[in-house]
C-alpha cells in the first residue's frame, strides 16, 4: 500500500511538470503586455523598455520558463503586477475561503446526492423516483450561476433571510454553497441511483436475502460498499468541479477566494496572479484524485490486490 | 402420500410464479403441488427455464417483485404457511430454517465483504453469540467445506470457482437448516469437484438429517443424490415419484424423452437423441397438455383438455391423458 501511495505521488511530478509549462507557455503567447499592465497608461518608451530588461521579457522562451520553473521551486509565484503583492502571499491569504466552500460543497452534495440516489433506486418508478429524476434533470440543465442568481432574488432580496454577498459569519456562505452543490447534488443522484439498480439485481444481493437480512442491512451492507465505487469517481470528479466552479460562484458572491482572485488576474491581464491560480488549482485537483483512488483501494479488494499482487510479483524478482 | 401426512415436512400446494411486465405474462410455475418429508431429498428435474429456480425462490420468498408475482400458492413447513408470515418473520426462517445453495457461485459472493464476513454474518444473524463466538463458528465452517481457516479474511475475489462454491454451501450449512433448497450446485464446476461438492451435501445431509430439494437438469446427480423425484416442464410437475418409479418406469412422454436423450457408452448410434422442438415460450403457454406439441403420441384431445396427475402405481404420479388410457 505504501509503495502504491509512493508511486502514485511520484506520478503527479510530471502530470504538474505538464500543468505548469502548458499554462506558462499559453500566457506567454498570450497577445497583451506586462509592462503597459505595471505602469498604467501614459509612460514613456525608455521606461517600457528598462522594465522589459529587468523582468527579463526580452530573454528567449526557455529561459523565461526555467526562470518561473526555479521560481515555483521556493514556491514563490512571482509578484502581482497590479497590486505589487506577492501571489503566493495573496493565495495563502484566500486559499483558506475557498477550500471551506469546497469542501462543504462537496459533502452537502455527496450526502444529498447519494441519500436521493439510493431512495430513487429502492423505489424504482414509483413516485419518489419520479421526483428525484425531475429535480436531478431541473439540477443538471440550470447552469450554477443561473441558480446562484435565482438564490440571491429569493433567499436575500425578498424573503431577506440571508445576505446577498460578501464574508462575515457562516450565514454568508449558506447561498454560495447550496448554488455550488446543486448541479453534483443532480449528477451524483443519477449515478447513485444508476449504481445501485445494478447491484439490486445482482446474485449475492438475493443471497444476502436468502440469509435472513432485512432490507436496512442490505443496503448499508451489502449494496452499499458496492455501489460506492463507481460514485466516488464521480465525488472525486464533483469536488474538483465545486473548485472550478467555485470561481464562478465566489465571483457571483463576491467572496475574496482563489477563483475570484483568478478572475480578477484574468481582467487585469495579471499573468502572475493567473499561472499562479492555476497551478494551484491543478495540483489540488491531482492530490483529490489520488485521495478517491486510494479511497477506492481502501473499499475495493479487487483493486487492492492489484497492487498488492504487482508489489509481491516484484519482490519475488528481487529474490530470484 | 396423503396417509403418510405426520411426517411430512414440506408441503407446496398450488404454488403459482407470474412474472408481470406491461408487454407480457411469463407463467414460469403453474400450480405446483408437492410434499417432502423429514430427511429426504427430492429432486426437481427439468430443461432450463422450466420454473425450477422460480420454485425454490418463491418457498424462501425472494424472488424480484416486481415483476415476480405470486396469485396463487400455499407453503406449509412443519404446518406454517410461509405466505403467511410477515417479513420480519420470514427473515428470521430465511438462512435459519431453510437455505438456499445458488447457482453461480462466481457471482453468489459478494466481491467487497471477506468470505469469513459472509460465513460468520449469517450466523451472527440467528444466533445470540458475540462477534468473537460467531468468527470461531465461521471458521470451523470453512475447515469443514475443506477450506483452511487461515483463508477466513479474504476476499471472494482470491478463490477459485470451486472454493467459492464451497463458501456457498458453508453459508448454507452454517444454521444448520431443516430445508435446504440447493439449485444446481454442481452446475458451474468441473468434474471432480462436482463429485466432491456432492459427496459434502450427502454427508452434511445424513448428519444433519436436513431435507433437501435439489434443481438440476443432471440425471447422474439425481440417481446418486435423491429420494424422491418430480420432472418439471413448463412451469408443471408432469410426472413424480420415487426414484426407483422415475428411472425403472418412467411414465410421460416427456421423462422418457429425458432418458432417451443421455448418449449412452455402449449404443452404437452416431447421432444423438433429442426430444423434438423446444419448450413452449412461457409468455404464450399453449392450451391443454403443455408438451403437446413436441409429444410423438399426442392427439387432439390432449391439445383440448387440461390434463391432471393421475396415480399410475402408489405414490407415482404422471399428467398424461395417453398413459392413463394405456393403463386402464
Amino acid at each position: 500500500m505504501r509503495r502504491y501511495i509512493l508511486k502514485r505521488l511520484l506520478l503527479m511530478i510530471p502530470v504538474i511538470l505538464g500543468v505548469i509549462i502548458l499554462v506558462f507557455t499559453l500566457m506567454y503567447l498570450a497577445p497583451g503586455d506586462a509592462v503597459s499592465v505595471i505602469l498604467g497608461s501614459g509612460y514613456t518608451e525608455e521606461a517600457a523598455a528598462s522594465l522589459r530588461e529587468e523582468l527579463g521579457l526580452n530573454d528567449p522562451y526557455l529561459v523565461q520558463l526555467g526562470r518561473y520553473l526555479l521560481q515555483l521551486v521556493h514556491l514563490d509565484f512571482g509578484d502581482s503586477w497590479v497590486s505589487g503583492v506577492p501571489v503566493a502571499q495573496e493565495l495563502l491569504g484566500r486559499a483558506p475561503r475557498t477550500l471551506l466552500l469546497g469542501s462543504a460543497s462537496i459533502v452537502v452534495t455527496a450526502v444529498c446526492g447519494i441519500s436521493l440516489g439510493i431512495v430513487a433506486a429502492i423505489h424504482q418508478n414509483k413516485w419518489p423516483d419520479t421526483v428525484s429524476t425531475v429535480l436531478a434533470l431541473l439540477g443538471t440543465s440550470l447552469p450554477n450561476f443561473f441558480f446562484a442568481l435565482l438564490l440571491v432574488l429569493v433567499f436575500a432580496y425578498y424573503l431577506n433571510w440571508l445576505p446577498a454577498y460578501g464574508l462575515g459569519g457562516i450565514e454568508h456562505y449558506i447561498l454560495p454553497i447550496i448554488a455550488n452543490s446543486v448541479g453534483g447534488i443532480a449528477m451524483l443522484t443519477r449515478q447513485t441511483r444508476s449504481s445501485m439498480l445494478e447491484v439490486i439485481r445482482s446474485d449475492y444481493i438475493t443471497m444476502a436475502k436468502s440469509k435472513g437480512l432485512s432490507n436496512r442491512q442490505i443496503i448499508f451492507q451489502h449494496m452499499l460498499p458496492n455501489a460506492m465505487i463507481p460514485v466516488l469517481t464521480t465525488i472525486g470528479m464533483q469536488f474538483a468541479g465545486v473548485i472550478g466552479g467555485g470561481i464562478i460562484i465566489e465571483t457571483v458572491f463576491s467572496i475574496p477566494g482563489v477563483g475570484y482572485y483568478l478572475v480578477t488576474g484574468c481582467n487585469n491581464r495579471d499573468y502572475n496572479v493567473v499561472m499562479g491560480c492555476t497551478i494551484v488549482i491543478s495540483v489540488t485537483f491531482s492530490l483529490i484524485m489520488l485521495a478517491v483512488d486510494l479511497l477506492m483501494a481502501a473499499i475495493d479488494p479487487r483493486i487492492k490486490a492489484q497492487f498488492a499482487e504487482s508489489g509481491a510479483r516484484k519482490r519475488r524478482r528481487g529474490n530470484a | 402420500m396423503e396417509t403418510k401426512n405426520n411426517d411430512v415436512f414440506l408441503s407446496v400446494k398450488d404454488l403459482t410464479v407470474e412474472y408481470v411486465t406491461t408487454e407480457e405474462t411469463v407463467h414460469a410455475v403453474n400450480h405446483v403441488s408437492f410434499t417432502l418429508r423429514k430427511g429426504r431429498t427430492l429432486g426437481l428435474v427439468g430443461e432450463t427455464g422450466a420454473g425450477k429456480t422460480s420454485i425454490a425462490k418463491a418457498i424462501l420468498r425472494i424472488l424480484p417483485v416486481p415483476p415476480a408475482v405470486v396469485p396463487s400458492g400455499e407453503i406449509l413447513l412443519n404446518g406454517r404457511d410461509l405466505m403467511q408470515l410477515s417479513e420480519a418473520e420470514m427473515c428470521k426462517v430465511r438462512g435459519d430454517q431453510i437455505t438456499m445453495i445458488f447457482q453461480d457461485p462466481m457471482t453468489a459472493l459478494n466481491p467487497v465483504l471477506t468470505v469469513g464476513k459472509q460465513i460468520s454474518e449469517v450466523i451472527a444473524l440467528h444466533n445470540r453469540i458475540s462477534k468473537a463466538e460467531a468468527r470461531k463458528r465461521g471458521e470451523e465452517m470453512l475447515e469443514m467445506v475443506g477450506i483452511p481457516a487461515a483463508r477466513y479474511d479474504e476476499y471472494p475475489g482470491q478463490f477459485s470457482g470451486g472454493m467459492k462454491q464451497r463458501v456457498v454451501i458453508a453459508i448454507a450449512l452454517a444454521c444448520t437448516p431443516d430445508l435446504l433448497l440447493a439449485d444446481e450446485p454442481t452446475t458451474a464446476l468441473d468434474v471432480t469437484i462436482q463429485a466432491q461438492v456432492l459427496d459434502l451435501i450427502r454427508e452434511l445431509n445424513r448428519k444433519k438429517q436436513t431435507s433437501m430439494i435439489l434443481i438440476t437438469h443432471d440425471m447422474g446427480v439425481v440417481a446418486e443424490m435423491c429420494d424422491d423425484v418430480a420432472v418439471v416442464y413448463a412451469g408443471e410437475i408432469i410426472e413424480s415419484g420415487s426414484l426407483r418409479d422415475l428411472f425403472q418406469n418412467p411414465q410421460h412422454p416427456y421423462t422418457l424423452g429425458l432418458f432417451g436423450s443421455i448418449p449412452r457408452i455402449d449404443d452404437d448410434s452416431d447421432r444423438l437423441h433429442p426430444i423434438d422442438g423446444l419448450p413452449p415460450d412461457p409468455a404464450n403457454l399453449p392450451s391443454g397438455c403443455k408438451f403437446s406439441p413436441r409429444c410423438p403420441y399426442a392427439t387432439q384431445e390432449c391439445r383440448d383438455q387440461t390434463v391432471d396427475m393421475y396415480e399410475v402405481t402408489s405414490g407415482h404420479y404422471c399428467r398424461c391423458l395417453r398413459q392413463k388410457e394405456g393403463a386402464k
